[in-house]
């Protein structure tokens, strides 16, 4: 991939607009997203950039650890300033890797301790799980 | 004595049964008693977000139409069965998915909607402060940071209270003569579910929120989340209470006892 | 009657859709048409003489140009025809461009046929319009000027010199407005006070200025060139003949109370001017808050006061006056609910004019930047730009265009004062258009060691006595929280408050932000679509000093280009009451939305032809037909049916 490949019509960022119903280019790269992320420092990519691979077509933005670090608080989606709801385009991305068949984790390899609670147990499975 | 719908919810009958009975006393104070729905099960927490997800929906709505069959009001204490259960009900707003999941569901009745409470606005705005603060029998001199989390104000359309500027839980906790201290981290994520594959990323959150609540002077965390309480009692090195454990106390109905982790 | 008919190619506009051969031929067989004729470009000046030159040649009387939008060249037309010799209300136009050609691209028979259609069905109208003449109005050359900043200011010194006399009304107790708060204004750093105070000083001397401070517009009825407008002089409780600004009364009173004028950060008394270089240098006082007002107890005031001049008994008064031009310079303020930032709620989050303030040497301060909460000062300050502006989320999507301008002088001037401290601005966008702007800018980043980091801010919160910005660096791609002592938020331009109530007495519009409408935003941009009402400064828009005075000045202009005439001309396409047919219902008096009719002791509907718009409300509700628009009859247009439907 040259550095410079542009295409924002790409089959992925198609993908993501339609499960996620967001026009990706409403988003204008101010970076309050990224600003207000609780999440933000165990990303490799910020939310705002994640968008922009997407607005330019990068693909190697589905190996990201973003949408998985994404802890769904919703934080982004409340302070955009153009309402581009940014936790349901991270929802996206991970949705299309897990109906691809690709779980973000492996089930058998989680350890629960005895005072874990079952809400982390069902909402983590529910997000990593296709 | 007034009967309220009541979805309980995993977690708290699995690990936080406490603050059930607590919450159970005080109400008793208040008229009110806990009627739980026959056959629940899980609420479907986190909310399913892509626009053609109608089996994530499944779950919360089901719950939804066995509580119909008691009441057309339903009370939960944990934050995440509220935020999922009062989207859920949104998204069937839509006649679309409203005929779509009635009609793959047809063991069940029809969903025709449901009032979804938290304990936080179910006190604000069905019982009232008033009633709240005649029941008051003991003050407690604490200085306590409101701690929010996610789940209760985002997205804006089933928020409890003004998104950026919240109160209820600071008026609730005045009536227990708790002083509030409310300008620093009040609704910053945990780090929820990462607690079972990266517990790592919880812990940086928690120390990061209660040394704000440190900082800016509080004794204590107040919250009402199971989630938000098992990452930051664990994982936070600060006392953590809930809220409803408070309201009882105060109430004299039951003996908290303040000053350590876990309750 | 001898109709003409003439047909514009518009260049390819209308030659590309429709066949002006066949055209031609059609519109000639219509037994009311005289002459047909066609040319390329009819409204350049070679096509207007063509049609200057038929009109004579064959003795039309009457003229329908087939061509584009009557709002282009109506006028034009009308023009020729009066320069021909003729009634300019005897011409019509056939909009066979926007409402034929254009529209039916690629469709060329039924086009033309549709151009036909229209042609023909003028021709109907044209051949039953009357001859009519221009309504005449007297001119009152007196000015109201609404707002004492920097824009009526100038506007009402403008057209003073001029030698016309202006009302200028001022809502505060002193003119000055926002510039007054400014610390230094951007790129020259100049001293705002310094540069605004002569002016003001002229406007309190200027002999043809009535300077009513402390009063508000009540009501504006009329219309341009006489205009009655009521004033509500507020009750100051002092008497200005007799008071000479000593400033004891101020002195002694015991009541403080937070100063708008510091934006909250200071105090001021209940008796009061707003800062020392107040014009009027005369004090008001505040019942709200007077002691006196609220308690019946004090009167420190009028013991203090040596010449008398405390009036306690004095009350709101109405003045009536006539002008012939309104301007409206209202200014703006800034939107303060910005909860996330921790505006309102945290003691050191400020505004850019408190912050102004805190470096002004008028200011609460004395020019020394202190934090609100402890008075110390501060080491670091975050400056926040778009704080709520281009924010469609919450209801602002414009630029307030001055802030990147003013953040980098708020940051220079914090820099130059706090040698030891660091300024670090948040950014998306830097717009920095005008002359020196952007070199001021860079001089900001290169010189002042202002950092400036791209990422909006998501919240700002309190941690200990610091507060922590939660911003980002896109360029980097790393978030960046930062505790600092102070932020300061480029807040968001809104309107001023009463700017509606104010636009709804004068009959102009706002858009939907309030901000007041020009006629047209490129070529009309000071003048409202009430004639005779114009728009200076920011209560059109945000925008800088140059251009708000460069505004008030225009609307001087356009004022005193009303002066300049002792008549005005209205068109006379108006309502009429047929008075044998009128029974005096008072139908269209209800349903007029200019109270231009009136039903007479005798029950006839009157109209007001200088109030009346030609709107036609009152024509479509008539049940008897007495009252109809001139040249626009029930009995022209059933005849344009009829042709349009070929009977």
């Amino acid at each position: 991939m040259a550095n410079g490949d542009i295409n924002p019509r790409s089959e992925l960022a198609l993908k993501v607009e339609e499960l996620s119903g967001q026009n990706l280019f409403a988003c204008y790269q101010c970076g309050e997203c990224s600003s207000g992320c609780p999440m933000s420092q165990e990303m490799d990519l910020l939310p705002n950039q994640v968008i922009r691979y997407l607005q330019l077509g990068f693909e190697e933005v589905l190996g990201s650890k973003t949408p998985w670090v994404c802890s769904s608080c919703l934080t982004c989606m409340v302070r955009c300033p153009k309402d581009v709801d940014v936790a349901k385009i991270m929802e996206a991305l991970r949705v299309i890797k897990l109906r691809d068949g690709q779980n973000h984790v492996d089930l058998k390899a989680i350890r629960v301790e005895d005072d874990t609670p079952p809400l982390a147990f069902i909402s983590a499975l529910r997000k990593y799980v296709g | 004595m007034k009967k309220v719908a009541y979805y309980p919810g995993c977690t708290i009958k699995e690990t936080d049964i406490a603050v059930e009975e607590s919450t159970k006393a005080f109400l008793k104070v208040l008229g009110y008693e806990l009627e739980e729905i026959e056959n629940w099960t899980c609420c479907g927490t986190v909310f399913g977000m892509t626009d053609d997800d109608l089996y994530h929906q499944l779950a919360p709505i089901r719950n939804l139409i066995r509580c119909q069959k008691i009441s057309n009001e339903m009370l939960t204490l944990c934050d995440m069965c509220y935020n999922t259960f009062r989207r859920a009900d949104l998204f069937m707003k839509d006649p679309e998915s409203m005929e779509k999941i009635n009609l793959f569901m047809d063991e069940e009745e029809d969903y025709r909607g449901v009032e979804v409470y938290h304990i936080l606005d179910f006190l604000r705005d069905v019982v009232g402060y008033k009633k709240i603060g005649d029941k008051v029998v003991e003050k407690l001199d604490l200085k306590a940071m409101p701690y929010y989390g996610c789940m209760l104000l985002r997205p804006k359309e089933v928020a409890i209270d003004e998104q950026e500027n919240p109160r209820v839980m600071q008026d609730i906790l005045s009536l227990l003569g708790v002083e509030s201290v409310d300008l620093g981290l009040t609704d910053e994520c945990c780090g929820s579910y990462h607690v079972l594959e990266d517990p790592s990323i919880v812990r940086r959150k928690s120390q990061e929120i209660t040394k704000n609540a440190k900082e800016n002077s509080a004794d204590c965390l107040v919250l009402t989340c199971p989630l938000c309480r098992y990452n930051l009692a664990k994982f936070g090195d600060f006392p953590v209470y809930y809220l409803e454990d408070l309201i009882a106390h105060s109430f004299g109905v039951i003996k908290l006892e303040m000053g350590g982790g876990e309750t | 009657m001898k109709v003409g008919v003439f047909i514009c190619h518009c260049g390819k506009n209308i030659a590309s859709s429709i066949d002006i051969e066949k055209l031609k031929k059609g519109i000639s067989q219509n037994p009311r048409v005289n002459y047909v004729e066609d040319y390329m470009f009819l409204c350049s000046e070679p096509g207007q003489d063509l049609v200057l030159d038929r009109i004579k040649a064959e003795k039309l009387d009457s003229v329908v140009i087939a061509n584009c939008s009557p709002t282009l060249h109506e006028r034009t037309f009308r023009d020729v025809a009066s320069r021909a010799g003729i009634n300019p209300y005897m011409v019509e136009i056939a909009n066979i461009r926007e409402q034929c050609s254009w529209p039916h691209q690629n469709q060329i028979e039924e086009c033309t046929r549709k151009a036909a259609d229209i042609i023909n069905y003028t021709v109907e109208k044209v051949a039953r319009d009357e001859p009519l003449s221009p309504i005449t109005t007297r001119v009152i050359k007196k000015a109201l000027v609404v707002g004492g900043g920097i824009a009526g200011i100038q506007c009402a010194l403008d057209i003073a010199d001029a030698g016309y006399e202006v009302y200028l009304v001022e809502r505060d107790q002193s003119i000055g407005g926002r510039m007054m708060q400014l610390s230094e204004t951007f790129p020259t750093l100049d001293c705002p006070q310094c540069i605004e105070t002569p002016k003001m000083s002229d406007v309190s001397l200027h002999p043809n200025i009535h300077l009513y401070n402390y009063s508000e517009v009540e009501s504006i009825d009329g219309f341009v060139g006489d205009f009655k407008v009521k004033i509500k002089r507020k009750a100051k409780y002092i008497d200005y003949d007799k008071c000479n600004g000593c400033g004891a009364c101020e002195e002694k009173c015991p009541v403080k109370v937070p100063s708008e004028f510091y934006e909250g950060l200071g105090s001021r008394k209940a008796v009061y001017r707003m800062f020392p270089q107040a014009v009027p240098n005369k004090p008001v006082i505040d019942t709200k808050n007077c002691l006196y007002f609220r308690t019946g107890r004090c009167k420190l005031c009028e013991k203090a006061c040596d010449l008398n001049a405390i009036n306690f008994e004095d009350e709101d008064r109405y003045e009536d006056i006539n002008v012939g031009a309104i301007v409206m310079a209202t200014g703006y303020e800034l939107k303060k609910e910005l909860d996330e930032l921790g505006y309102g709620r945290l003691k050191d989050v400020v505004s850019s004019l408190q912050f102004e303030l805190l470096l002004s040497s008028i200011g609460p301060t004395d020019g020394e930047v202190k934090r609100p909460s402890d008075g110390k000062i501060p080491k670091s300050v975050a400056f926040i730009q778009c704080a709520g502006s281009r924010d469609p989320a919450r209801g602002v999507s414009y630029c307030s265009k001055v802030c990147c301008m003013y953040t980098a002088k708020l940051a220079m001037l914090y820099r130059d004062e706090v040698k030891d401290g660091g300024a670090y601005v948040f950014y998306i966008d830097i717009r920095s258009a005008g002359k020196g702007y952007e070199e001021f800018v860079q001089r900001a980043m290169e010189e002042n060691e202002v950092l400036y980091i791209r990422g909006k801010v998501s919240k700002v919160y309190q941690e200990g006595d610091k507060l922590v910005v939660m911003g980002a660096d896109t360029l980097t791609g790393k978030t960046v929280k930062m505790a600092v002592d102070m932020v300061v938020l480029a807040n968001a331009i809104v309107p001023r408050s009463g700017a509606t109530d104010l636009a709804k007495k004068a009959r102009i519009q706002t858009d939907k932000y309030g901000w007041f409408t020009e006629a047209h935003l490129k070529l009309r941009p000071l003048e409202t679509n009430t004639k005779g009402i114009f728009i200076a400064g920011m209560c059109q828009f945000p925008k800088d000093i140059t251009d708000t005075v460069s505004q008030a000045s225009g609307a001087a202009s356009k004022v005193l280009d009303i002066f300049s005439h002792d008549e005005l001309y209205q068109e006379p396409l108006i309502a009429g009451v047929d008075d044998d047919l009128c029974t005096g219902c008072g139908y269209c008096e209800n349903v007029c939305a200019y109270n231009a009719i009136e039903i007479d002791p005798k029950k006839r509907a009157r109209v007001n032809e200088v109030l009346c718009t030609g709107c036609g409300a009152c024509a479509a509700t008539c049940p008897s037909g007495a009252i109809q628009l001139r040249n626009f009859t029930r009995r022209q247009m059933i005849s344009m049916i009829e042709a349009a439907e070929g009977l």
